[in-house]
């Protein structure tokens, strides 16, 4: 077994860029927040065990349903299944590595930090007390005046920008990086599993960023999109859901995925139907972006809405239909090895059953009148959240514990691990099923209701889930130390990281492995698996591709992360806690300051760090063959833009549309300024792409001219800007807090503003290096990177002129 | 065609455009309901004109991804992939405004 000694200093994991120890990261972090969240959870069962309790104050109750829920969702559930497609995809898909490392250790430090932040705002007047859906108009300063609230925001909009990153590291990593012969059709089902959660991540996010964004102006500068008739609780309905409906499956692909390769593996034979589960998911991730509005049915959206939704969400339970066929058809005449994954995986598909068909009540409308709001749905979303992702994310644990760290559990444990927590499970959410006449979120009910036991029974059943969790950390960190070793492939699987020693060396493959043209991977010599030659030998660490842990370290991940934390805490402590007082952006100097600081000096450091990437050459690439990976990178980051930029220019349609009155053209905003900025901007971009010209012919000249050029153009877009800001704030014609029109201007051309801001600093940076020299014939990439961005700036401003100046 | 001259054709073109946005302003109808006449023949309500602006910004966002970011140069699994952000944002926009306005 191969198990490289390396120092155990607290840097290596600060300053880590390994997919590995990365992964090992979140596992742990979110099993952090998994108990935070739980022990809020077992508070609140507590509260309710019985009626007229007083052992939290309401407000205190409503806190910790708010962040319980908010911590499961974006710091338990995704983040768990993300410590293992880190730590495992590389190894399946056979890369060495993410695309991006340090992009990677930069996704986790913001994914920490965020969950800091989230925590914290308990202490700063009180965290989010809304639900976590954050519904409108509760959310408006004048309801909710504490600066919790403002913090608690900060964090979701620094998790969202860390999972936008991961989700372009992965989507490039697996699209780009594959061994030869790994085409997409022969990757497991866990794999694809991740990569079709990170493309809805990667379309659902921007819609909650810019939500998030809208929420935090209104609340921090008195603008009116969720406080307002026109926009309120509606707007906010459609661009959370819009993002809240995917996320359901965010959460639950990853472990699906892991529970139908746990199948196989467990069953010995071959997953039945394994490509008709991919397809469900990728239709199921297709139609759950049409589904959003059955979150709406009460909402008054309309007849031919609501029965368009309700055809759709009956729809998208087809393809689990599907899923649930093929692993049960899986089992048939199986001899399944029923170790602890295996117990989790089959008790997880039965869960999902139970929570998916109450899931099919409620796209009925006439019952999701009567079941909303109620103790029905709570059990109906547990049975998804916590029956199928987190009892199929435990198996994951179990599953790969040996592979990440070379050491048995105790399996007689984990198995009465994973009966006292079945067994507590449903006597925790089962109940609530028959509760239906229970309103969620109260803090507490009277005798009369009825209630009581149905309520005791669920706590009692909390407690059981609860205690039974602690069965886990304690098999899992005693067999740290005390484990037999495991060898490479204990369960005798067939997926390519059981190929590699346990735990796997820093550099994961010797040579990289080549797959057969069937798919087969040719490793083992278990019975019952063809080819078996035995498995490599991964003591041999050599032929120049080895690296140890120590390699590829680079502190401004952490840097960065933190610099942005410090910058969005400066900017949201500062709030007044006095719902009398006018809103006003107070934020607390000195931190963003310092935040904004560190942040340039982090990014300069980043930019100048000399990082070297393994690349392998002749891996399998399609459909993206031609495409470099950090060109790759920057599309789908822009596709990510264009949600979020198409929220912001929906938010605005939605408030214009509902608007009775709106001021007319050339009444507030002159267009001959409009006409100018785009002017402006049009030109820019052709400096932009004559600067890529000359660099392709090595015009060092010309490329300087050019960037200048740009630079320029860019600081004359923003001076007349921020002229028509000042007239418009200062001449009475209107100021942010006068109605819906000023609101979307400033928010939207304000963003805007910001992003052609981040391109002329990327235009100093290229500048600086152009003259040493650098982006000259063939090293033009960073110019045409650049170019691809600033292009995109442009066209939002396209878009933008007509919509605020013409129409 | 030279690329130089290719990105000028281009500039020119969103100039061009830009400028009859501008002045298409100028035949926005005095009332809403009513009509503009435009070369004193064709009738142009206020929501012709609404389209023609978004259709003209809809030409030059193409023109700018075609061109300048080589979009029409890349292969077609790029500029697809592309797409699903803008069928993304458009799906949602569609659904919202039949809530909004289809009953």
């Amino acid at each position: 077994m191969s198990q490289e000694i390396v120092p155990a200093r607290i840097s290596r994991w600060l300053f880590t860029t390994n997919h590995k120890e990365i992964g090992i990261l979140y596992t742990i972090t979110s099993l952090f927040f998994f108990v935070a969240a739980g022990l809020l959870a077992l508070t609140m069962r507590t509260q309710l065990s019985v009626p007229d309790n007083n052992l939290l104050s309401p407000e205190l109750y409503n806190q910790f349903v708010t962040v319980h829920g908010l911590l499961m969702i974006f710091w338990v559930l995704s983040p768990f299944a993300f410590g293992f497609a880190n730590y495992i995809i590389p190894l399946q898909i056979g890369a060495r590595d993410l695309a991006f490392p340090r992009l990677n250790a930069m996704s986790y430090w913001f994914y920490l930090v965020s969950g800091a932040a989230m925590i914290m705002s308990f202490a700063l007047g009180g965290a989010p007390d809304l639900g976590w859906t954050l519904y409108s108009p509760q959310t408006s300063f004048k309801f909710t005046p504490t600066i919790g609230l403002n913090v608690g925001a900060a964090g979701l909009i620094l998790i969202v920008v860390s999972i936008t990153m991961s989700s372009v590291n992965f989507l490039v990593t697996m699209f780009k990086m594959r061994a030869p012969g790994m085409k997409l059709k022969h990757m497991p089902v866990f794999p694809w599993a991740i990569l079709v959660t990170i493309f809805m991540m990667l379309y659902a996010f921007p819609s909650f960023l810019a939500a998030l964004l809208l929420l935090y102006v209104d609340r921090a500068f008195g603008t009116f999109y969720f406080s307002s008739i026109q926009g309120g609780a509606l707007l906010w309905d459609n661009v959370f859901w819009f993002f809240g409906h995917p996320e359901v499956y965010i959460v639950l692909f990853p472990a699906i995925g892991l529970i139908a390769d746990a199948i196989s593996t467990y069953t010995r034979r071959p997953l039945y139907g394994s490509k008709y589960i991919i397809g469900s998911m990728v239709a199921a991730a297709i139609i759950s972006f049409i589904v959003w509005g059955h979150h709406m049915f009460v909402t008054g959206i309309g007849l031919t809405s609501t029965k368009l939704y309700t055809v759709t969400t009956i729809a998208v339970s087809l393809p689990f239909d599907v899923m649930v066929i093929a692993m049960v058809e899986s089992l048939v005449k199986a001899r399944v090895r029923l170790k602890a994954a295996a117990l989790f995986s089959l008790g997880a598909v039965a869960l999902f059953v139970i929570g998916g068909i109450t899931g099919v009540y409620l796209a009925s409308v006439a019952l999701d009148h009567a079941l909303r709001g109620t103790y029905f749905v709570v059990a109906h979303f547990h049975y998804i959240m916590v029956g199928a992702s987190i009892m199929g994310l435990i198996g994951g644990l179990y599953y790969w514990f040996p592979k990440m760290t070379g050491r048995m559990y105790d399996e007689g444990l984990a198995k009465i691990h994973f009966i006292a927590s079945f067994i507590g499970f449903n006597i925790l959410y089962f109940p609530m099923f028959l509760l239906l006449d229970m309103p969620r979120r109260i803090d507490t009910y009277a005798p009369n209701t009825g209630w009581a036991t149905l309520n005791l029974m669920s706590t009692v059943g909390g407690f059981i889930f609860g205690l039974a969790q602690i069965l886990l950390f304690v098999n899992l960190f005693a067999s740290l130390r005390r484990g037999s070793p495991s060898g490479p492939n204990p369960w005798e699987a067939w997926t390519l990281e059981w190929s590699l020693p346990s735990p796997p060396p820093a550099h994961d493959f010797d040579t990289i492995p080549t797959i057969a043209e069937d798919g087969t991977y040719h490793f083992g010599n278990n019975p019952g698996y063809p080819n078996g030659s035995g498995y490599p030998n991964g003591s041999k660490i050599g032929n120049g591709i080895a690296y140890s842990h120590l390699e590829g370290q680079s502190p401004w991940p952490i840097v960065v992360a933190f610099s942005a934390f410090t910058f969005f805490l400066g900017i949201t402590i500062g709030q007044p806690s006095n719902p009398s007082v006018p809103v006003t952006f107070q934020p607390f100097w000195p931190l963003v300051l310092d935040g904004a600081i560190l942040g340039v000096i982090a990014l300069y450091g980043y930019s100048k760090e000399r990082f070297h990437v393994h690349e392998e050459t002749n891996v399998e690439s399609w459909p993206f063959r031609d495409v470099p990976n950090v060109k790759l990178g920057i599309w789908t980051f822009l596709g990510a833009e264009v949600i979020f930029f198409g929220v912001l220019i929906g938010a605005y349609f939605f408030v214009r549309t509902n608007s009775p009155t709106w001021p007319a053209v050339g009444s507030l905003f002159e267009v001959r300024s409009g006409f100018a900025m785009t002017l402006v901007l049009l030109t820019s971009s052709l400096t932009a792409i004559m600067a890529l010209v000359s660099a392709k012919i090595g015009s060092r000249n010309g490329l300087m001219a050019s960037l200048l050029a740009t630079f320029g153009l860019g600081v004359s877009f923003l001076y007349i800007k921020a002229n028509e800001w000042i007239f418009l704030g200062t001449h009475g014609v209107f100021s942010v807090a006068n109605g819906l029109p000023a609101t979307s201007y400033f928010i939207t051309t304000g963003v805007h503003g910001v992003h052609v801001f981040a391109g002329m600093l990327m235009t100093l940076y290229l500048l600086v290096n152009t003259v040493k020299g650098r982006y000259l014939k063939g090293d033009y990439h960073a110019i045409e990177h650049f170019g691809l961005y600033w292009h995109f700036v442009d066209i939002v401003w396209v878009f933008l002129f007509p919509l605020f100046y013409l129409i | 065609m030279n690329t130089t001259y290719l990105y000028l054709l281009v500039f020119a073109i969103l100039v061009g455009s830009t400028d009859i946005e501008v002045n298409i302003v100028s035949l926005y109808p005095s009332a809403l309901g009513s009509v503009a006449m435009l070369f004193g023949t064709i009738a142009l309500s206020y929501g012709v004109i609404v389209s023609i602006l978004l259709g003209l910004a809809g030409m030059k966002a193409l023109l700018i991804a075609s061109f300048y970011q080589h979009l029409k140069y890349e292969p077609r699994s790029l500029s697809s992939w592309v797409l699903i952000g803008l069928v993304m944002a458009s799906l949602l926009m569609s659904l919202v405004f039949i809530q909004l306005h289809v009953h």
